[in-house]
């Protein structure tokens, strides 16, 4: 490898060895054995669920646990990533509108928010506002959120906590393992085979940096979440400040707007994240925890032949050919495995910061895979279970409530 | 206090332009840095330096902004239907600003030096030449030949200072103007702070862009509550 | 040293596990600690601040807040004050109150709301008063926010 090729921060390594990416049946099951122990253990949440036994929801448990390791022994026994986690994450961002209305309908009565329920701090905690909250709560010690600091659903603080989590195991991995927004638009981005824009020019990946700075000024000079009040496309499938007049109309406007555009409309033409790229603010602040966490996607230069299927591919403008030169790829790489598995000749792989590049990248794909997966698991699969609850109730009942 | 009515514009105006100060500043800042300094200690001395004649031009310009303002609009707070017009032209000289900038950043693919659109009306590099005797006082010197640079975001802080209703809000708000904008200076000190100039500059444009549309719709509000 | 960083990369990434599993075991525990660690609460724009005083009527009390003007940094020129009653079911229909938002003894505001038809009129005894921000019924209580001019004086 060249020393041009190297990035700064790996350690130097021997000849390079190649070594298979996936695992044999036996060592799939060994290595999902504890995966399926731990899923346990956060889904059933002890023996909770089994002390109350509600027939309908012990059976989702069940599936949901069983159908979530199936999926993990399947990662480790193929070598592919991708097209698993892609699949998951899709079926949690419907799984999210699917739980997230209903509860809404069933504590508050609409999913229209008033200032009543901002008073009464009712408002579920959503991780794009922790951008925004931070300045804020520096000077003035307050959260800048009408939510529960620590009790109800997704309080201030649990979110917090857990975000503070994800970013220190999988720094901007965040974004297509954790994110229960982020599968709509991947959901849209494979709908078409191929593409209708081909093309997106590169320097509208700067747009989600660009809002970031301002809301997050905004946010601190108003005393006010102003990406949630403005301009956060998902308000649309979620829940907004019901339509009182001219302000609450033009926040509306925008919020179905963006959310047709940018969610569905763009990523069905472009076969890109086309939100998560080109405009989350929250994704360009995980972008900044990508360098303090440990698990990074490497290009392996002597094996790259230059084809470019990587960049035309990674669904978030994250690899360049200039990156791939550098043998890595952009700090706003969600770690989705895409290239990985896209890759005809192997070259990119998952790495582990300061260790030998390319000598074990099954070891390093597992180290990633195993903490992705399980906060995928422990978000994702508690939104499936209670979506499987709702759509079974829904076929025996007739209601959803 | 006027507070934060006065200190929220002056950010958010200098927050939008604040990465197309750094890149403007830029020319000027790296050959100081490079020439009279290393360590990252010494290059935030001089850094304070500079911003400190930044921040001696800005307040000058905060002075004479109010003076002008006193003697056109003789001291008169402007009406809701004026604030809206005021408003929609200064979102439209925004706009306008981010377009162009955010244009000429197309046409110079790979990070290229952009065209640029601001024009010190003191030359840093004349203010170096003056200074040749004394060293000591060029970061500051240049700092201040920087700050009185007439861009568009300078023009709508200049417009904003002289429909302030006292020499203390126009003050005020030409201190929050130059905290927003020196916000992106801070990480300049520290190695490598130049590499981001490319992503800096794309996202200070496309920042005036946004702040340009809340403008516009600020100020359309203000003529529709006028109107009705 | 190219080993000791490769123990250290991996050991890190095999701390990421264990990071993961206890932030989601101990949620209740960490969300506490962050909190209170912190000194964290929601911003007063939001819960109304914190309450001055409470007029005691037998069935039911009146709390009247702290005036909020909080700024990132200072005070705003214009805020709100919070004014609430509860226990929601021992508050009278009609509710008219006269209220000492400073605590001086002199009655600020008059407050008439009939609960029944949502009508409400707010009549300012002070020239700090703007008007009525809002007002609002939730699961357990009556809350009235009234807009205020910052003068330096409703701070008791």
């Amino acid at each position: 490898m060249s020393t041009f090729a190297q990035p700064h921060f790996a350690a130097p390594c021997p000849a390079t060895i190649k070594v298979p990416k996936s695992f044999g049946w036996l060592a799939s099951l060994v290595i999902t054995l504890p995966m399926l122990l731990l899923t346990g253990v956060l889904l059933f949440g002890g023996l909770e669920a089994f002390r109350n036994p509600d027939l309908l929801r012990l059976g989702s448990l069940l599936t949901v646990w069983l159908g979530l390791n199936m999926v993990f022994f399947a990662m480790m026994q193929t070598g592919k990533t991708n097209v698993f986690r892609s699949t998951l994450f899709v079926i949690i961002a419907i799984s999210f509108v699917l739980t997230f209305i209903p509860n809404l309908i069933e504590t508050r009565g609409n999913i229209g928010l008033t200032q009543t329920d901002f008073i009464d701090g009712k408002t579920p905690f959503c991780h794009m506002v922790i951008p925004m909250v931070l300045i804020p709560a520096a000077f003035t010690k307050t959260i800048i959120f009408p939510g529960s600091l620590l009790t109800g659903y997704a309080s201030i603080g649990s979110m917090l906590v857990l975000w503070l989590a994800a970013s220190l195991t999988l720094g901007r991995g965040w974004c297509s393992w954790v994110c229960f927004f982020g599968g709509m638009d991947e959901g849209c981005s494979h709908l078409l085979k191929m593409p209708v824009m081909k093309t997106i020019d590169p320097r509208w990946t700067y747009l989600p940096l660009a809002i970031l700075l301002v809301i997050v000024l905004a946010s601190a000079a108003t005393l006010s979440p102003t990406y949630c009040e403005w301009l956060c496309p998902f308000k649309a499938v979620t829940e907004f400040e019901s339509v009182t007049n001219v302000r609450t109309l033009v926040q509306t406007v925008l919020f179905v707007s963006l959310f047709v555009g940018l969610v569905v409309v763009l990523p069905i033409l472009t076969r890109k994240r086309t939100q998560c790229a080109l405009f989350c603010p929250m994704g360009a602040f995980q972008s900044w925890t990508n360098k303090l966490n440990i698990h990074e996607i490497r290009v392996n230069r002597e094996y790259c032949s230059d084809c470019g299927r990587c960049v035309s591919k990674c669904p978030t403008l994250s690899i360049t050919k200039e990156s791939v030169a550098r043998g890595c790829a952009l700090s706003s790489c969600t770690k989705c495995g895409l290239c990985v598995d896209e890759c005809p000749r192997k070259a990119a792989s998952f790495h582990v910061k300061w260790t030998c590049a390319f000598i074990s990248p099954r070891l390093a794909r597992v180290l990633f895979l195993y903490p992705a997966f399980l906060f995928m698991s422990a978000i994702g699969g508690s939104m499936m279970v209670g979506a499987l609850v709702r759509i079974l109730r829904l076929i025996a009942t007739g209601s959803m409530f | 206090m006027q507070g934060i009515e006065t200190i929220t514009p002056g950010l958010l105006l200098g927050f939008a332009s604040g990465a197309t100060c750094l890149a403007t500043c830029a020319p000027v800042l790296i050959p100081l840095f490079l020439g009279e300094a290393s360590a990252p200690r010494k290059n935030s001395i001089l850094l304070v330096e500079f911003l400190g004649g930044r921040l001696c031009g800005y307040l000058f310009f905060g002075c004479a902004a109010w003076s002008a303002g006193r003697f056109v609009f003789n001291g008169a707070a402007l009406g809701a239907r004026s604030t809206g017009y005021v408003t929609l032209g200064l979102g439209a000289l925004m706009l306008a600003y981010g377009l162009l900038k955010f244009t000429s950043l197309r046409q110079s693919p790979g990070g290229a030096a952009a065209k640029s659109h601001t024009q010190c009306l003191v030359s840093p590099w004349r203010a170096r030449w003056w200074l040749r005797d004394c060293p000591r006082l060029i970061p500051a010197a240049l700092g201040l030949a920087s700050g009185l640079n007439i861009c568009p975001p300078f023009v709508v802080a200049l417009s904003q200072g002289a429909t302030s209703r006292s020499l203390a809000g126009s003050l005020l708000f030409f201190v929050s103007f130059f905290a927003g904008t020196s916000l992106f200076f801070v990480p300049v000190p520290f190695v490598g702070a130049f590499r981001r100039h490319q992503a800096l500059t794309h996202a200070g444009a496309l920042a005036a862009i946004l702040v340009g549309l809340y403008y516009l719709y600020s100020g359309a509000l203000h003529l529709l509550i006028s109107a009705t | 040293m190219t080993q000791i960083k490769s123990i250290l990369g991996y050991s890190l990434a095999f701390f990421g596990i264990f990071a993961a599993m206890a932030a989601f075991l101990g949620m209740p525990s960490w969300a506490a600690l962050l909190v209170n660690g912190f000194g964290l609460k929601v911003s007063p724009w939001y819960s109304g601040g914190e309450i001055a005083r409470v007029v005691d009527h037998g069935t039911y009390q009146t709390g009247i807040y702290k005036p909020v003007f909080n700024a990132l940094i200072g005070q705003r020129s214009v805020g709100f004050v919070q004014v609430d009653w509860s226990k929601k079911a021992s508050v009278p229909a009609k509710i008219d109150e006269w209220i000492d938002l400073d605590g001086d003894g002199n009655p600020d505001l008059r407050i008439e709301w009939n609960t029944l038809n949502d009508a409400i009129a707010l009549t300012p005894a002070t020239p700090a008063i703007i008007g009525l921000k809002g007002n609002y019924a939730t699961s357990d209580r009556y809350i009235v926010r009234v807009d205020l001019r910052n003068e330096g004086k409703h701070t008791k």
